[in-house]
């Protein structure tokens, strides 16, 4: 079986999708923290 | 001596501090610890009051970074003195009367080193309440701390010291209770004070330090739009809640209360939408993240049936080149399909059919064998194994081995199968194999189960026949001929007439059967007939001598290689009947096409031998020339030599080795 049929882009793009919403998660774990401190220091220097 | 006298043995004074609650507090030199104290007469303490020494050691050995240390206690002149650490700096009331502001970030940090002093003293036991949390007993210093100093050791020693209050910070209970200790009678309110009295009293100290503005007494709420605008709203309700009347409603533990100044930041509006931003943005990712895992198996489901579809494209593509008689096509569409999915039975099945449909009988049963029962990726307990054990049995039966026919018919029938046909089939192949009685209760439950009229006629004569009786046979097969509309039947019971008038050595009457047969069937049916045909044409002409009989089969046989059923041995016949017509060139144009279409073999060469042996025999002796019969006979002895194993002999090729012999020996050769 050979070519790229509408199963094929359905799986290709779900998984792309997911892995860039993983991705996306795993970035927020590590910027937002710092986002959160820094407008903690902001507020504090108010 | 005075008082100052007799304190100067152990210390230095060195200034009056002021007047606290209780009396004079002197700043002195401690001589032995060589550090400056502070010496603070404590409030109506009689010298006939009797002081609990164990009590005090615990209050000497209270150490935390925002208390000042208790270091002892002195009985002066019937009064008792307190001797504490000296804390440097000013007091926030003095800063207060300075005119000194404070930011929402310092504010809230004294708050939570406030609270951790309180947290300390009150988890002693018994707990220790400090009763006058007021600006001027909180110290602010050099360092930038607070030292919360002047708390209560009377209120901690002994129940029925009176107590004090200053408007402003202290508890509304507090105030009642000292109302009370003033007056005769007993006041309704709270009946003892606990660490939420000090709690009151912090959020009221820092209301004032916060806004500048003090409040009157324990009865006036805060100004909250006041201290909004001075800290932020978050600050104001710890505040608002710290000075709540009742004392169920406020902050429950100094702890509680430092937990709350340290989240006034955190719950400030840009903090909180950015914490909703945040966390929308996470829960976005998440349900996109699921939505693109359900997508991906949605997918994966599609490429499945994608599969699946293909699959059976192409196995109805094995059907259609199967039935127009494209083998290789089929086969090749059949390698696709079993590729594709391995555990699928169809393609495998159809590709069997393929095999029975060329009676290829051998190819067919070793294919089941090996191709689909040993294949561990099938399984052999479906429905669709009963079919492919038919193909199995019947090819069996093709080829005579009627006890493995009857076996593998067990195995069609142990499926579950109802199918009328193979009951059918399996009674004939009992008769077959001499199970008469076995045979006739098949072949009653198939028709139980509805076998037609046809069929049932059918096995009656095939049933017949193989029991010997062939007149009774021939009846039935006529029946079953007039009432079928089936022609695959109908070519069986012509060919099963067939082989009884051959049995009996009718070979006139088996000639009119297949000519019968040839008018009566399609032209898709007549294969085995027109071969039968051919066949008995040659018999008959061998045995006669009549050429015409042997026209006849030649006819026959180029009608079978113009439907496209030829094969070599079509082809071998045909040459060897044009030569005994005498038709020397369409003889060598058969073989010249047999060669082209399968290639050399010693028979070939040997048919080319013979009709050059019958070209030159035409001819004067004076033109004979036997070299390309020798050349002929040379080429197919090579080739027989090599292809001939097992001491396996043609007699043709002896009766060449002797007419070679024979042109030797006459000289013909040198």
């Amino acid at each position: 079986m050979t070519g790229i049929t509408y199963g094929v882009v359905l799986t290709v793009t779900g998984i792309l999708g997911a892995i860039g919403c993983i991705t996306g998660l795993i970035v927020t774990a590590v910027a937002f923290p710092r986002q959160r401190k820094k407008m903690l220091e902001k507020i504090e220097s108010e | 001596m005075g008082t100052e006298e007799k304190l100067s043995g152990t210390y230095e004074i060195l200034e009056r501090l002021g007047e606290g609650s209780g009396g004079v507090v002197y700043k002195a030199y401690h001589r032995r610890l060589r550090q400056p104290v502070v010496l603070k007469k404590m409030k109506n303490r009689s010298i006939s009051r009797a002081v609990n020494r164990q009590e005090v050691d615990i209050l000497k050995n209270l150490h935390h970074s925002y208390l000042p240390q208790v270091l002892d206690f002195l009985e002066v002149d019937g009064d008792v003195y307190t001797v504490m650490s000296y804390i440097p700096g000013k007091s926030f009331a003095q800063l207060l009367n300075e005119g000194q502001h404070f930011t929402q970030k310092q504010l809230i940090r004294w708050g939570m080193q406030i609270c951790s002093a309180l947290n300390y003293l009150h988890n002693q036991k018994p707990p220790v309440i400090h009763g006058d949390i007021k600006p001027a007993n909180i110290m602010l210093t050099p360092e930038g701390n607070i030292c919360l100093i002047d708390f209560n050791i009377a209120f901690y020693l002994d129940d029925s010291t009176v107590l004090g209050y200053t408007n402003g910070y202290t508890s509304p209970e507090q105030y009642i209770m000292v109302l009370s200790s003033k007056s005769s009678q007993t006041l309704p309110g709270h009946s003892e004070i606990d660490e939420r009295a000090d709690i009151y009293s912090v959020g009221a100290t820092f209301y004032h330090l916060a806004t500048g503005q003090r409040l009157s007494d324990c009865r006036q709420k805060i100004d909250r739009k006041l201290l909004t605008e001075c800290t932020g709203e978050a600050f104001a309700q710890v505040i608002e809640k710290a000075t709540k009347i009742d004392p169920g409603e406020r902050f429950q533990s100094a702890l509680e209360m430092f937990r709350a100044f340290e989240n006034i930041t955190k719950k400030d509006r840009r903090y909180q939408r950015l914490l909703a931003g945040q966390l929308g943005i996470r829960m976005g990712l998440v349900a996109l993240t699921a939505g693109f895992i359900v997508l991906a198996g949605y997918g994966v489901h599609e490429i499945r049936r994608e599969r699946t579809d293909m699959y059976n494209g192409l196995v109805e593509e094995q059907i259609e080149l199967r039935d127009a008689g494209d083998y290789e096509g089929q086969e090749d569409a059949f390698a696709e399909a079993s590729a594709m999915m391995p555990g699928a039975l169809e393609s495998y099945y159809q590709n069997a059919c393929s095999l029975y449909k060329q009676e290829r009988y051998e190819d067919c049963i070793a294919f089941i064998d090996y191709d689909i029962c040993e294949n561990e990726k099938i399984d052999l307990t479906q429905a669709r194994m009963a079919d492919v054990y038919y193909l199995r049995a019947d090819s069996l039966f093709r080829l005579g081995d009627y006890q493995n026919a009857v076996e593998t018919y067990g195995e069609v029938f142990r499926l579950g199968t109802k199918e009328t046909v193979y009951y059918r089939d399996y009674a004939i192949a009992l008769a077959y194999n001499g199970e008469e009685e076995n045979a006739r209760e098949i072949l009653q439950e198939a028709i139980d189960y509805g076998l037609k009229e046809d069929s049932i006629y059918y096995a009656q004569g095939e049933i017949e026949k193989a029991l010997g009786g062939s007149d009774a046979a021939l009846a039935d097969f006529r029946e079953c001929i007039s009432r079928t509309d089936d022609n695959t039947m109908k070519t069986r019971a012509y060919l099963m007439m067939n082989e009884i008038y051959e049995a009996k050595g009718s070979d006139t009457t088996q000639r009119e059967i297949l000519l019968e047969a040839k008018e009566v069937l399609p032209v898709e049916n007549q294969m085995q007939i027109l071969e039968n045909l051919a066949q008995i044409d040659i018999d008959l002409a061998d045995r006669s001598g009549n050429g015409q009989y042997r026209q006849e089969a030649i006819d026959v046989l180029g009608e079978i290689v113009s439907q496209g059923w030829d094969t070599y041995d079509t082809y071998d016949t045909l040459a060897v009947l044009y030569e005994k017509q005498g038709q020397l060139d369409s003889a060598r144009q058969t073989v010249d096409t047999m060669m082209e279409k399968f290639g050399e073999d010693y028979n070939v060469y040997m048919r080319y031998a013979f009709l050059e042996i019958d070209a030159q025999e035409l001819l004067d002796n004076s033109d004979r020339d036997y070299t390309q019969f020798a050349q002929y006979y040379e080429k197919a002895l090579q080739l027989y030599n090599e292809e001939m194993t097992d001491n396996n002999e043609d007699n043709e090729m002896l009766l060449l080795e002797s007419v070679y012999a024979q042109v030797v020996e006459g000289g013909w050769l040198e």
